[in-house]
C-alpha cells in the first residue's frame, strides 16, 4: 500500500501544533479550526495572493478641495485647460455686458 | 476677443520674448482648477529681450492700466525689476522684472516646464515653485488659492506614483 502524500495526509486533530507549519510542498497546515469553518485540511499557498485592492482615493482632501475637480483637469491638456478658462472668461464678460457691469477690458 | 491668453502669449512668442509664465495662469496650465482674469509673465531683462518685449506690447496696444493718460512703459521700466501693471487690447497683462523678492527670470528657469501650446514652447513655472511663491507672498488672495494648488500638486504626485 503506497503512502499518503504530503499533500493528502492528515494529521491526527490532537497532534496538530499551535502554529501554522509550511510543508515542502507548499502547503500549510493551520492549527485546529483556526479558519473558524472546522476545516483543519492543507491549503495550498504556492500560489501567492494577490496584494488587496488600495482603498480609492478620496474625493475631498482634508482642506475642502474636491479633488474630483482636479482629476478631470489633469485629464486635459495644458492647451485644453487654458481653453477652458478662456471660455468660462468669454460667459463671464457676457454676462457683464449684458448686465451693464463694467467687464475687465 | 476669443481667447485673449492664448493670443497674448502668441504675440509674445511671435515677438521672440524670453519670458516665464507665472500666476494663476501658470497654475493653471499645470494644472490647478482655477480661474483669473490676468496674465503674469516673468521677462529676461538683457537689452535685446527687452526691445523684443516692446514689440510685442506695442502690437497688443499696452498701457499702464492705473494710469488715465495712457502711458506705456519704456526700455528703462522693463529693465528694471518693477513690475508693469498694464492693460492691451486683448486684456489685463503685468509684465514682472523679478518675482517676489526680485528673483529673476535666470533664477527661475531651472524651476520651469516647456508647455506646447499651438505652434509655441512656453516656458512655465512648476508647480513647487508657484506654491514656494505663493506661501512667500503671504497676502489673503494668495493664501486662498494654496489649498487647490497643493491638493493638485499632490494629486500629481499620486498618479505619477511619486510620493
Amino acid at each position: 500500500m503506497a503512502r499518503p502524500s504530503a499533500r493528502t495526509r492528515r494529521r491526527p486533530a490532537s497532534r496538530a501544533s499551535s502554529t501554522a507549519r509550511r510543508t515542502s510542498a507548499g502547503v500549510t497546515r493551520r492549527p485546529a479550526d483556526s479558519s473558524g469553518t472546522g476545516y483543519n485540511g492543507p491549503v495550498d499557498t504556492s500560489t501567492p495572493r494577490p496584494p488587496a485592492p488600495e482603498p480609492p482615493p478620496p474625493d475631498v482632501d482634508e482642506a475642502g478641495v474636491d479633488l474630483t475637480v482636479i482629476r478631470w483637469f489633469l485629464e486635459l491638456t495644458p492647451e485644453g485647460r487654458l481653453a477652458h478658462v478662456e471660455g468660462i472668461l468669454r460667459t463671464a464678460r457676457a454676462i457683464w455686458e449684458q448686465n451693464n457691469v463694467r467687464p475687465v477690458p | 476677443m476669443s481667447d485673449p491668453f492664448r493670443e497674448t502669449l502668441d504675440v509674445f512668442c511671435e515677438c521672440g520674448v524670453e519670458f516665464i509664465v507665472v500666476g494663476n495662469v501658470a497654475s493653471l496650465f499645470q494644472g490647478a482648477p482655477i480661474t483669473t482674469t490676468d496674465l503674469d509673465l516673468v521677462h529676461r531683462r538683457t537689452p535685446g529681450n527687452v526691445e523684443r518685449v516692446l514689440a510685442a506690447l506695442a502690437r497688443l496696444g499696452a498701457t499702464y492700466r492705473n494710469d488715465p493718460r495712457g502711458l506705456t512703459p519704456g526700455a528703462s521700466h522693463l529693465a528694471g525689476p518693477g513690475h508693469q501693471l498694464l492693460k492691451t487690447n486683448l486684456g489685463l497683462l503685468d509684465v514682472l522684472g523679478s518675482l517676489g523678492a526680485g528673483i529673476t527670470y535666470e533664477e527661475l528657469l531651472p524651476d520651469t516646464d516647456l508647455v506646447r501650446l499651438g505652434a509655441n514652447e512656453l516656458r512655465v513655472l512648476t508647480l513647487e515653485r508657484l506654491i514656494r511663491a505663493k506661501e512667500a507672498a503671504g497676502r489673503p488672495k494668495d493664501l486662498a488659492v494654496l489649498p487647490t494648488l497643493r491638493a493638485t500638486l499632490a494629486e500629481k504626485r499620486r498618479l505619477a506614483g511619486k510620493p
